[in-house]
């Protein structure tokens, strides 16, 4: 495994998956530039090693070429330690570096270095957005229930943020805090706290995994996220510690559009409910519901829509 | 109580439009209209930061200057309306109250960058006034997005309205005027 420079220039140009090179298949090779987290091919191969793990557990030994498959981490750290490379090096991106650290990149300080140093770290505006009643869905985010966004990035790293429908909802806010860097936040759990005002309320983390980056501007100008609540107005950056488990519990395309249309739904018989049936003809909601209408009641709106 | 809607300009707005709006409430409701003396442009309600104009404040002045006996009392304007949690609004009424508002404004197919289409124009004016004037009279917005009375959010759910109500917004409505 151990490899030289020009083996390494070869690696690049041939980029054998990690699956191969941890030796679980005999060949395959990486066309995904090893964005592993995109992977299919990963996907399924992590899904065959999760069901045989449950077999095994269940007393049944499974058999055949599928019945082989484990973990690439798991055959790894079978081999003795001075055998056991760091992903960046088996993803050609540095020479031999021993993993120290049993294959936990999200407790690993050179990986978060590595991360820091050379992750492309430009915030980029989504370019395809979908219009749900006047709220915006941009392409390839995925949604929680909370009204939380996550994007996937390099580097395996995710980025948080609060969506459009939310910041809306409440209006212009004065802060917005992220847990520190090297938190570990949870999905479905209280870890973003937002404020407007006296007015306090908890958004759920829509992943779990280790806080590796916030947005500072926040904590002194939330608005930030209300003017661009898909890109500068991003919350933080984790390292997700199961994001295939957690994407289960998260909307993408038609599913996230589905959910805004019902939330918007949902907040117009909330108006009915304290203003009266509309009378209105025409019109989206604008950019501070809960400003313009604070009978709606700021812990009301949050237990209903923010669920916490 | 004479069965008469007054139709009521608020500001500057062609007069044929007014004409033709009296006669499409007329003719798809059986509804005498009557054109009530121009009101001013109301520059009370206008709103500098949103260069817009407040149209629950011009329909509350509007309920103070409503004529008695009347079936309705509905003001035209070509002003940009309205209300404090949406970004616009085509027309606002009082449920079960007898003022409405309609603006063409945003009803006008050059906001959109379409060429001018007079009958275009006159069929979402006439929509939207016969939907508040359902209001006016005690229906809420329907389900049904081809009913009259489904509520717009933007111009195409107008355009794929029907110009009519649909049969269970009928039923109600046929029993609202029964009950005046």
């Amino acid at each position: 495994m151990q490899t030289t420079g020009s083996e390494n220039r070869l690696k690049r140009q041939y980029q054998p998956c990690i699956w191969m090179q941890a030796g679980v298949v005999d060949h395959k090779l990486c066309h995904e530039d090893y964005n592993c987290p995109r992977c299919r091919y990963d996907r399924v191969m992590n899904n065959l090693a999760e069901e045989n793990i449950s077999l095994k557990r269940s007393g049944i030994i499974p058999f055949g070429k599928r019945g082989r498959i484990v973990s690439w981490k798991e055959r790894l750290l079978a081999r003795p330690l001075s055998k056991r490379p760091c992903i960046h090096h088996m993803k050609g991106r540095i020479e031999f570096r021993l993993c120290h650290m049993e294959y936990r990149c999200g407790s690993c300080d050179f990986d978060q270095f590595f991360d820091d140093q050379y992750s492309v770290h430009a915030v980029v505006r989504p370019v395809d957005v979908l219009d749900v009643k006047g709220f915006k869905i941009p392409q390839g985010y995925y949604f929680h229930q909370g009204h939380t966004w996550m994007k996937i990035e390099e580097s395996s790293s995710v980025r948080i943020g609060i969506d459009d429908f939310a910041l809306r909802l409440l209006g212009p806010l004065d802060k917005i805090e992220a847990p520190l860097v090297g938190r570990e936040i949870r999905q479905g759990r209280g870890d973003i706290s937002i404020a407007r005002g006296k007015n306090t309320a908890r958004m759920l983390s829509p992943v779990s995994g280790i806080v590796t980056s916030i947005n500072s501007t926040l904590r002194e100008d939330g608005c930030l996220a209300n003017r661009n609540p898909y890109s500068e107005g991003w919350v933080m950056m984790v390292r997700p510690d199961s994001l295939r488990m957690d994407m289960k519990n998260l909307m993408i395309h038609n599913e996230s559009s589905a959910f805004m249309d019902k939330q918007v739904d949902l907040l117009c018989r909330e108006i009915e409910e304290v203003a009266g049936p509309m009378t209105t003809d025409g019109g989206f909601f604008g950019d501070d519901i809960f400003g313009n209408m604070p009978q709606l009641e700021w812990g009301r709106l949050a237990k209903v829509f923010l669920r916490t | 109580m004479s069965k008469c809607v007054f139709i009521c300009p608020i500001g500057i707005i062609a007069s044929d439009i007014i004409d033709r709006l009296m006669a499409c409430v007329e003719e798809r409701c059986g509804i005498n209209c009557e054109i009530y003396p121009p009101m001013e442009t109301p520059r009370y309600a206008y709103d500098d930061r949103r260069f817009q104009y407040d149209s629950k404040m011009i329909l509350k002045q509007m309920i103070k200057q409503c004529p008695p006996h009347n079936l309705g009392f509905m003001g035209v304007t070509a002003l940009d309306l309205f209300v404090p949690i949406l970004k616009y609004v085509y027309g606002l009424s009082q449920l079960d109250g007898r003022c409405s508002l309609i603006s063409t404004y945003r009803l006008d197919p050059a906001l959109y960058g379409e060429p001018p289409d007079s009958d275009l124009l006159m069929s979402r004016i006439g929509k939207t006034a016969i939907h508040e004037l359902g209001h006016s009279f005690g229906l809420t917005h329907c389900r049904n997005p081809r009913c009259i009375m489904f509520a717009s959010t933007k111009i195409e759910h107008t355009d794929f309205k029907q110009p009519t109500l649909c049969s269970t917004c009928l039923e109600v409505l046929k029993w609202k005027i029964k009950m005046m």
